[in-house]
């Protein structure tokens, strides 16, 4: 079981074999985010009722709070990817994890963003050092780091290791931001979705947000599997598959 | 139609709201765009590494011109 476990694993995490299922599953992947994205803004900002307290200032939580959910996937998902690369040695699984790393940070950014806009008219304030700002804003500096680290270091394999090692550590602060609302007495408000209790939104307000969500979720898989296959084909530039690639491109183009 | 929302005004709060949004569109396309101009180039880079290596020289060197 475990060994054919490895050999499924080395199989799809072969360049080639990545190349080709990237290139099958990016298209669905970009028009199914674009369609989300539309349906899910649209019911956003047209269908979803005005809120009675904060009025139409509410209609920033369609990105900030899908911006603030990704931030948390993506690192997620890079330090997992590290972890892959680090323990099995797959290069693909090294090459995502970096991919990852910066539309991470730039969903960070947008929640801690959107998030200081919708803080302004509603709290009075553009920033507030309180327990949910202050770890996400960590988890930007996570982001940063991460980057900075593995561009630091020359030999590509050295720097996959220590970056990802850096990506481990920090998860730990995954957990703090999403209980920080919890654990602490914060001015950010309490999670929108709760298990027992279910959503705190009205139902027409929640499928635009839930739409958004996917979309943003669809777009950043479609993203990092282009931009994967991107880092691949420079990556093994001269490998002779990419030559193969680079033959039937040429005729295309000719 | 209560629920339509007076897009220029928001209730005094269009600014916030579109401001944010602007932010967003300002991110996504760097993320689309982005993908999609390094996905371009990349594909540029090995169609010419290819294209190069597939020349023939068109001259034989002489004996001793690469002494």
């Amino acid at each position: 079981m475990a060994s054919r476990f490895w050999t499924w694993l080395h199989k799809k995490g072969s360049p080639p074999v990545f190349y080709r299922m990237a290139d099958r599953w990016s298209p669905w992947l970009g028009v199914a985010a674009l369609l989300a994205l539309v349906v899910g803004l649209y019911g956003g900002l047209v269908l979803a009722p005005t809120d009675y307290q904060q009025g139409d200032s509410y209609r920033i939580i369609y990105i900030h709070v899908p911006a603030a959910w990704m931030s948390m996937f993506v690192y997620m998902f890079m330090a997992a990817m590290a972890a892959v690369g680090i323990v099995w040695r797959i290069k693909v699984a090294d090459t995502m994890a970096l991919v990852a790393a910066p539309i991470g940070a730039m969903f960070t950014a947008l929640a801690l963003a959107t998030g200081s806009i919708w803080g302004k008219p509603t709290w009075g304030t553009w920033w507030e050092w309180d327990a949910r700002l202050t770890s996400e804003l960590i988890l930007l500096f996570l982001y940063l780091g991460y980057l900075a680290l593995y561009n630091a270091i020359d030999e590509e394999r050295k720097a996959a290791r220590a970056a990802g090692l850096l990506a481990l550590v920090g998860v730990v602060n995954i957990p703090i931001i999403h209980y920080s609302v919890q654990w602490w007495h914060t001015l950010h408000q309490g999670p929108i979705m709760d298990l027992n209790k279910g959503f705190s939104l009205q139902g027409s307000m929640v499928w635009p947000l839930l739409t958004t969500m996917l979309g943003f979720q669809l777009l950043f898989f479609w993203a990092l599997l282009r931009r994967s296959q991107t880092a691949v084909l420079i990556k093994e530039s001269g490998a002779r598959w990419v030559d193969e690639l680079a033959r039937q491109k040429s005729i295309e183009n000719n | 139609m209560d629920s339509l929302i007076n897009w220029f005004d928001m209730n005094g709060y269009a600014q916030w709201v579109w401001s944010a949004y602007a932010l967003w569109a300002l991110g996504f396309a760097w993320l689309v765009f982005g993908t999609l101009r390094g996905r371009k180039q990349a594909l540029v880079q090995i169609t010419n590494r290819y294209r190069r290596s597939q020349m023939q020289p068109t001259t034989t060197p002489k004996n001793g011109d690469n002494a």
